[in-house]
């Protein structure tokens, strides 16, 4: 039972990412001495009840996330409207970083309880907190000695 | 195969220094910078998710601005990873300042996991024709 990270091979948003990308990174790039981020670093963990994900997604709002269950697969996306001005405020000299637009999939194992899935947005990350099904917690319960 | 660096005109990211020696057991990692040219100067946003303001520390040494921030080390009892791609470590960067900017003046803020740092740049100096 494990939470495997899933590509979807035909997902529409994939291009949009290339594209994204492309755009988004300084000429430096296509020399090799550049790098960008669109996708967030996550880190998993699993406790006796619960299973935990966090999601560095730094510089967004928590309006700006979608978590939804889909099927068997847990699917975290943002879409950050550019603020009228944003861009104009100033020129951007170096780029290394915007999670204004990504999409991340997670397989769910079948011990978690999809509508019982908690979010929250903090510092930058967002964290997700999948509780397990009742006979998954059970498997794990301390056993008192008389 | 051509490997060309293009440096930055304006910033530089001067080279990673040994002034903070640091434990075997320590990862360092480069954190991602965005950097952007206002009227007023420049402001410089570090990808720093999961921290707080009080983890980061910020030193002008001459002409290079010093970041540093530490994750705390311990991880939750009872937690078992599974699967780890940030919030451990060091994160530590040297960015080389213009002449131009005002070093006594620099401001940061610490906002949804993004430092930003302003750096504005030195008032013009008028000189009166008598």
């Amino acid at each position: 039972m494990k939470l495997i990270q899933h590509q979807p091979a035909t997902n529409a948003s994939r291009f949009d990412q290339f594209v994204d990308e492309f755009f988004n990174r300084g000429l430096n790039s296509f020399f090799g001495g550049d790098h960008f981020a669109s996708s967030p670093s996550v880190n998993v963990f699993e406790t006796n009840t619960d299973y935990l994900i966090e999601v560095a997604a730094p510089g967004l709002e928590k309006q700006d996330f979608e978590v939804k269950v889909e099927g068997e697969f847990l699917i975290i996306s943002s879409e950050k409207a550019q603020r009228a001005g944003q861009e104009t405020d100033g020129k951007y000299l170096r780029k290394e970083f915007n999670y204004a637009t990504f999409s991340r999939s997670f397989r769910l194992p079948d011990s978690v309880q999809a509508d019982q899935i908690k979010a929250s947005y903090e510092n930058g990350v967002l964290n997700l907190t999948l509780p397990k099904s009742e006979m998954e917690v059970q498997k794990y319960r301390t056993i008192e000695i008389e | 195969m051509m490997h060309v660096v293009v440096q930055p005109r304006i910033l530089r990211q001067a080279a990673e220094k040994n002034s903070n020696p640091v434990a075997a057991s320590e990862r360092v990692s480069l954190p991602a910078a965005n950097i952007v040219a206002v009227e007023s100067g420049w402001n410089i946003q570090i990808a720093a998710p999961g921290l707080t303001k009080e983890s980061f520390q910020l030193k002008v040494e001459g002409r290079n601005l010093e970041l540093r921030a530490a994750y705390p080390s311990t991880e939750a009892d009872g937690q078992k990873r599974l699967r780890r791609e940030f919030g451990e470590g060091v994160l530590s960067r040297t960015f080389q300042l213009p002449d131009t900017a005002d070093t006594t003046a620099i401001q940061a803020r610490y906002e949804a996991g993004v430092l930003t740092i302003h750096l504005p740049k030195k008032a013009p100096v008028k000189v009166e024709i008598a």
